[in-house]
Formats: structure tokens, sequence, C-alpha cells
């Protein structure tokens, strides 16, 4: 079996090969605290918060079709969490995880009214509740607003590095893993009906609203858990650091460069963009935003599917030039979300 | 005692319906009834108020006033997921097929969304499986849909409608730009559905078609009701010739 047949299989194959793949790929990943010292470990630990971000941001943005441009306020509130209940509270880190993904899935489930707006509205709708949130945290006594407590929260770090590495590795496997189920299962066909026509989705019995919203608190736990795990790590915590508006632009970025839509774009584009990042810092430091911003410029015009797409269309192509008739694929969009049956 | 009555209990009953858009009447006072297994035509001009009376029947449109009522129970107001769960499913007028799915998935959707009590007598899976059977498409199950003729996405759109396992199927222009053969494949599928009990308003504009298939025909234009009756009688009223059919289709009948 060549790359190329393999690659469609994993594609279009069973969910336990899916998952079994994400399982190879932890292991080989696992392997790297062997070969690498501390910078590259902790530059690790941030691709993989940035990938389980995008990921996450990937089932309702991508996935649905619904860009939320605030999620960032769930990695802020799971990094509040964390940072009330460790130093506040003195509960343990795996605690202080669960209560940050509940937290940002109850606000999720706040939200549910805003799915009535579509598009534009819907995004600057999710903009506008990130920024209430925002001046929320500065300004309650409980986080340590402004008023009548020092700002921000610091840490001890509750592990060491090789530890946080594994956490996060760890979560990025559960992250992703859940989402290749997810979007295998009952919501995954609704995600995609409700993306390409919610009016006929709804026609065919789809509870749009339901679907949305349980899609919703999914992509909204997830970073809350890692905004949690991440507390400890970062030892600070202020609204500053982790309700910054670039928090929710890098996980849009991640996820429409890699590819939008796709279990692997986040991945992908999580991988890319931070090695760009890393070339482009230590080479050309003055022009590094400039690199940086003509790339993804470049990738989004040139395949508005992002990496997974140009990879994908690769595959297509060799598939069909094996075969005597060409199996035309659908267009503009990386099929990926919805199963098919042999 | 009382005796039966001689026509059992409307399936679907619409009683004075509208719908006004802003200053724009759509639908004024429209009124019919569906009975169960009955095939009705409902004909106009373009702009007659057909599809605003579809829309607002499947739970896109809220009525402006007037009531519909779907097996005895009044759905004005209800969400189209929740009629389509009580069993009153439409087509679209532009074929309306998810894209990137296959015909497999794209019929497979809709048996998944099935209400409990259905989904408890027939896995989801055997439900697509006889829609497919049923619409001739086992072959090209695993085809993306869109790459289909039009003929054949016609028929995963009466599939994707069987698998909701509806009691009314509301057609709109489901022969629109077919050709004939297609045309004949098409209008043989609904006259199996109605063998299966299912009754069907078909909104169409080939007129041979309509007075073909149907039992009953409801006229409308200018968003009221102007006729209803058997087709060979709606097809010979001069008011019915005068706004829509046209003098030279009374004399071809």
């Amino acid at each position: 079996m060549n790359f190329v047949s393999m690659a469609y299989a994993i594609r279009t194959g069973p969910v336990r090969n899916q998952l079994l793949c994400l399982a190879v790929f932890l292991l080989v990943v696992a392997l790297c605290p062997l070969v690498m010292n501390d910078y590259w470990l902790r530059l690790m630990v941030f691709v993989f918060v940035n990938i389980g971000l995008a990921s996450s941001w990937n089932l309702i943005g991508g996935f649905g079709g619904y860009a939320s441009f605030g999620h960032g306020v769930f990695f802020g509130v799971g990094a509040f969490a964390g940072a009330v209940g460790m130093v506040r509270f003195g509960l343990p880190l795996p605690a202080v995880m669960v209560i940050g993904g509940a937290l940002s899935a109850a606000l999720a489930a706040l939200f549910v009214p805003v799915f009535r707006q579509k598009g534009l509205y819907f995004a600057l709708s999710t903009l506008a509740v990130m920024l209430v949130f925002e001046t929320v945290l500065q300004r309650w006594t409980f986080t340590r607003g402004l008023r009548s407590y020092d700002l921000g929260w610091t840490l001890a770090p509750s592990l060491p590095l090789e530890g946080f590495f594994y956490l996060f590795l760890g979560l990025l496997g559960l992250i992703v893993g859940s989402i290749i189920v997810v979007v295998r299962s009952k919501i995954g066909y609704a995600l995609h009906a409700i993306r390409k026509d919610e009016v006929l989705a709804s026609s065919i019995g789809v509870r749009t609203t339901k679907y949305k919203a349980i899609t919703f608190m999914i992509s909204a736990a997830w970073p809350g858990v890692l905004g949690a795990a991440f507390a400890p790590f970062l030892a600070y915590v202020s609204v500053q650091s982790v309700f910054d508006v670039s928090i929710t632009l890098n996980m849009i970025l991640i996820t429409i460069f890699g590819g939008a839509g796709t279990v692997i774009g986040p991945i992908v584009g999580g991988i890319a963009l931070s090695i760009i990042d890393q070339i482009a810092w230590g080479n050309f430091l003055e022009y590094h935003r400039l690199i940086y911003g003509a790339l993804i410029v470049a990738i989004t015009t040139l395949h508005p599917g992002g990496l997974a797409s140009v990879f994908w269309g690769w595959v297509e192509r060799r598939r069909s030039a094996a075969k005597p008739v060409p199996r035309p694929s659908a267009p503009g969009h990386p099929p990926t979300s919805a199963p098919r049956r042999a | 005692m009382a005796t039966a009555s001689p026509l059992p209990a409307p399936l679907l009953r619409v009683e004075n319906l509208s719908k006004v858009f802003g200053g724009v009447t759509a639908l004024n006072g429209v009124g019919f009834d569906v009975h169960p297994g009955e095939v009705v035509g409902l004909i106009g001009p373009n702009g007659a108020g057909k599809t605003t009376l579809f829309n607002v029947i499947s739970g896109l449109l809220p009525p402006s006033g007037g009531t519909i009522a779907f097996c005895g129970r009044s759905i004005g107001g209800l969400r189209p997921d929740e009629i389509c769960a009580l069993g009153a499913v439409r087509t679209f007028q532009s074929a309306s097929l998810l894209s990137g799915m296959t015909v497999w998935d794209n019929v497979h959707v809709a048996s998944l969304f099935r209400p409990a009590e259905r989904a408890r007598v027939e896995s989801a899976a055997a439900c697509t499986r006889r829609a497919l059977a049923f619409c001739g498409l086992e072959d090209c199950r695993d085809e993306i849909a869109e790459t289909l003729s039009i003929g054949d996405q016609k028929r995963v759109e009466i599939a994707r409608a069987m698998a909701t396992g509806p009691k009314l199927l509301m057609t709109d222009e489901i022969l629109a730009g077919l050709n004939a053969a297609d045309s004949e494949g098409i209008l043989h599928m609904l006259q199996g559905l109605k063998r299966e009990g299912i009754s069907i308003i078909f909104v169409e504009h080939d007129v041979r078609s309509v007075m073909r298939l149907s039992d009953r025909v409801v006229v409308i234009a200018q968003g009221r009701k102007l006729a209803e009756g058997e087709p060979d009688a709606v097809a010979r009223m001069p008011e019915v010739i005068s706004v829509y059919l046209g003098g030279r289709y009374a004399q071809g009948v």
C-alpha cells in the first residue's frame, strides 16, 4: 500500500484507524524530551496549546461554519479559574482543570441566544462578549481586579518542565481525539448540514440550535481546560496576559492556514506557523511580522482550504491519475467531516 | 348514532392563511385540505405565493394569520425540524443537496435525525438503505452528490425526504430542468409514494404532469385561492384558463 492510498484510507476509513494514527503521532512526539533542551520543550508546549486551542475553535468555526471572534474568553476564564483556584483555594491542578472546562462550557451555554445571528453578526457578538468579560475580570475584586488587590496572580509552577510537556501533549491528544469522534458522530452530520445549508438542515429534521449549542460548549470547554493548566505553566496570570486578542486571532489563523473544517488542519497549521515564526524570528527579526503575514495571505489566497487542501488535492490527483475513471473531489471543501460508508 | 363521515379527517388543514411581508400580501386567506394518501396539485402563475405557502407550512416563515393543522395539531409557528418530526417534509426549488457529501450521507442525515419513536422501529442505516433502494440509487451511493446528473440529484432529494418518514411530502417544482425521461422517472416514484399512503402537495409548472398525478388541484393567483377541484374540472374553468393555463392548453385537453 503506497502513501497516497494509505492517506486516503485513513481519511475515509473508520474512526478507530484515525485514533490509532493520532496515538502513533503522540508516541513519536513523546520521545522529544530525550533529545531536546528546555528551550525547545518550552516552545513545544506553546505549540501544543496553540494546536489545542485552534482545534477547539475549528469545531465551531470550521466544522460548524460559525466563526467565533471571542473564543479567547474561554481560555482566559480557564486561566483565571486555574489561578484563583490554586492560589486562593489551594486546589490541585486536575481540579482546577475540570473547573476551568466546566466554567467555560457554562459560559458558552449563555451564548445560545447569539446563535440566532449568522456570519459577521455572530462574530461581532462573540467579540463583544469577550470584551465584557475582560472588563469584568479587570474590575472584580474576587479576581484581583484593579481596585483592591494587586493586579494579577503569581503561581508556583506545580510541575517540572517535562511534566508540563506531557500534560499538554496528553491534553492535545484528548482534544484531537474527541474531535475525531465528534465529527464522525451524529453531531458531525448535523454540523456538516448546518454549515452547508442551515435552512435545509432544519427542514430535514436537524435541531440546529441544539447541535450548535452542544458543539459550542465542547469547543469552549477545551480552551477552559487548557487555560487552567496553562496558569501554573505561565506562572503569572493577568487580564493582559490571558485575555489578549492575539490568542483568539492565533486560533483563527492557525485553523485557516492549516485548513478549516478538517481534523488535521489545525495540527498542520500550528506546526507550520511555529516553524515559520521561528525561522523568521531567527533570521529576519526586523521583517518577522511582514514575512509571517505575507505567507498567511499567500496561502489563504491561493488555497482557501489551507495546507490540508493542498495536501488532499495532491492525494486526489495522484489517485485519479492511478485510476482510469477520474473521480471529482468536492470543490472547495476538504471532505473529512462526514464519514463515507464503503 | 353518528355515521362515519364520507372522507377521513384531513391530514393537513390550511384555513384562512395569510402572510404579509411589509406592505406586500403574499398570501391572503388561503385555505384547503389534504387527505391521507391524496395528491394535491398546486398551480398558479409565478409569484402567486406557492413557495411562500410551502415556507409557511414547513415552518421557515411564521404565518401572519390563519391556522395550519397537521394530524389535528396546530403547527403554525413551530420550528421546521419540529414540523419535519411530525411528518411533513418538503423539497426545495433549487436542487439543495449537501455538497461534499456522498449520496449515502445526504440521505443518512435525514435518517439520523428522525424522532425517537421512528428510530426505534428501524435503524438509521436500514432507513437510508430502504430510501436509496426505493429511489434506485444503490449503485451511486458512494458518489459525491453534486456530481450526479440533475435527474439523479432530484432522486436524492426525494430519497432524503423519504428517509424522514413523512406522512406528507411537499415537492416544489421537482420536475424543473429535467428531460422527459427523468421527469417520467420522478413521476413514477411519486406515484409509488402515493401507493405507500404518503400524501403529496405537488407544486409544478408542467400542467400535464400536475393533471396526471393529482387527485385534486388547487389554483392560487396573487396570494388567493382562485379555484379548487378535480383536475379536469379545474382545467375547464374559464378563470383558471385566463390567468394561468391560457387558451391553447384548454383546447389541447
